[in-house]
């Protein structure tokens, strides 16, 4: 079996990934805290492949794809709409979601639901200090102070909790809310966060770097596909020459 | 392979539902009373081709893992509530809510309806109606032939002088805990849902709700720079995934190639 033909199909269907990525950022350049991904091919290494002189180590890299989530700031925008928040600097708001599972996101973009709680755009409670965050509409509009004390009519009602992460890439999740099934991330609360009210981050998607990354999938994808061409063409002439 | 080809949709659907959001808004600009739309977009759930923290054997795990997203999609079309600007008109019906609030409207099948539109108009039998004939409520008293003067105090105190002498009344607003939850069905009508909570009543100017200010209506809180500039991304995102979707077509026709 040809080895060549092998790591030029590996490398087609890397490429695949990574134009999935891509196509995933590019759909995302308007989700509000929507975190990257990036993509990373890898080479890894096959085991040495046996000959017949026992001593002959044919060695060879195939390619493979890795998608990384590094953690990043999108730029800010001033939405004015009082229950948008963004987090200046590191760190996750907390919701919980359905079972009670905690996600994580940078998405500040929340309501007041039928019965005045704080949460997010799926329905689940912005996590505080001391839980979910309950507004009372008598008192009035609430304000945010930048260490994510809510408060209505000068009255603090709770905090709300920004979190860090000590392993963020043992994280799950694509994009915008993130769980930690394994409890290996490494949570931890921020003593001093900053949040900013009637703000919304957006999207850390550039699209120009996709777009150039996108050129660069196709130009590769084709250029992998002539080389198995030219692989398939000495693998006939083979044939040819040694057919009786 | 197709999974990007389908992502790049997702992109293109959802800039789509976004330009109509923002044409909507843009048609309603001068429309008394209307609340702007707003698009929300979340990202899809992900297809885990090799976990983070899997075991590679031998004690080594993966530092991360494959997490191929499938695109975004629209969660909701959430209404925004803040203060429309408010324009000066004279007329003595005419009253514009400057803080939350909503006056109560009977619908034509028997419902109840609520509208921050406030260009009021007196009907025939003295009942207060608003501009397109529905009959309002908010403990609105019908008016005594032979109107002179109506007073109304930001506090929601109307005084209607008229021939026979002087009535008062007080109106009464409306909230609710999720005004984004209520249900828009045009006309500057909204009826309540299961999402927007009970409606709630009281007095203007009290508890949180808003004042009452006469000779006034309140235009629509669409900024129309904002929507333009809204509507130049939402324009290039689309665009930009539809790249995607021809560059994915592109590889498709490489691999298509590759058996002669």
């Amino acid at each position: 079996m040809s080895i060549g033909l092998t790591t030029g199909a590996n490398n087609l269907q890397t490429l695949e990934k990574w134009q999935a990525t891509i196509a995933h950022n590019l759909a995302n350049s308007s989700t509000p805290g929507f975190q990257k991904a990036s993509f990373e091919v890898v080479g890894r290494s096959l085991r040495p492949v046996q000959s017949t002189e026992g001593t002959a180590d044919a060695r060879t890299l195939i390619p493979t794809g890795m998608a990384t989530r590094p953690i990043g700031k999108g730029e800010i925008k001033i939405t004015n709409n009082p229950y948008d928040m963004a987090i200046q600097g590191e760190g996750f708001f907390s919701v919980q979601g359905e079972g009670g599972q905690v996600m994580y996101t940078r998405d500040g973009e929340f309501h007041l639901n039928n019965e005045g709680t704080l949460v997010n755009k799926m329905g689940y409670p912005v996590m505080a200090g001391g839980g979910a965050i309950e507004v009372q509409k008598e008192e009035g509009p609430i304000s945010v102070a930048p260490d994510g004390t809510v408060s209505q009519n000068g009255q603090a009602i709770e905090r709300i909790s920004v979190h860090r992460f000590n392993n963020p890439e043992m994280l799950h999740g694509s994009g915008s809310y993130f769980i930690d099934p394994q409890n290996a991330a490494g949570v931890e609360l921020i003593e001093n966060p900053i949040v900013r009210q009637n703000q919304l981050e957006m999207s850390t998607v550039s699209p120009l770097r996709e777009m150039v990354s996108m050129m660069e999938v196709s130009r590769a994808y084709e250029i992998t596909q002539k080389l198995i061409e030219d692989d398939e063409e000495r693998a006939q002439k083979a044939i040819q020459t040694f057919s009786v | 392979m197709n999974l990007s080809l389908y992502t790049a949709a997702t992109g293109m659907e959802a800039q789509q539902l976004q330009l109509n959001t923002i044409s909507n808004n843009l048609a309603n600009a001068n429309t008394i009373g209307f609340k702007r739309a707003k698009i929300e977009f979340q990202d899809m759930l992900y297809q885990s081709k090799r976990e983070a923290g899997a075991q590679t054997g031998e004690g080594n795990s993966l530092p991360s893992g494959i997490e191929l997203g499938n695109g975004t999609q629209v969660v909701s079309t959430a209404r925004v509530f803040t203060q429309g600007s408010i324009k000066q008109t004279g007329e003595q019906m005419d009253i514009a809510l400057d803080g939350e609030g909503f006056i109560e409207v009977r619908m034509p099948d028997g419902s109840t309806g609520y509208t921050r539109d406030g260009a009021l108009k007196v009907g025939p039998d003295g009942q207060i109606m608003t501009s397109n004939g529905y009959t309002v409520l908010s403990n609105f008293q019908p008016m005594a032939d032979g109107v002179e003067a109506v007073t109304i105090l930001s506090s929601g105190d109307v005084t209607v002088r008229s021939a026979n002498g002087e009535q008062t009344f007080r109106i009464q607003l409306t909230r609710f805990n999720n005004p984004s939850g209520l249900r828009s069905i045009g006309g500057n009508i909204y009826l309540e849902t299961e999402g927007s909570g009970a409606p709630e009543t009281g007095n203007p100017g009290e508890d949180g709700f808003g004042r009452v200010l006469q000779g006034y209506i309140e235009s629509s809180n669409v900024n129309v720079v904002e929507e333009m500039v809204n509507l130049i991304t939402a324009q290039r995102a689309y665009e930009i995934n539809s790249k995607s979707i021809q560059a994915s077509d592109q590889m498709l026709q490489t691999v298509a190639q590759l058996k002669r």
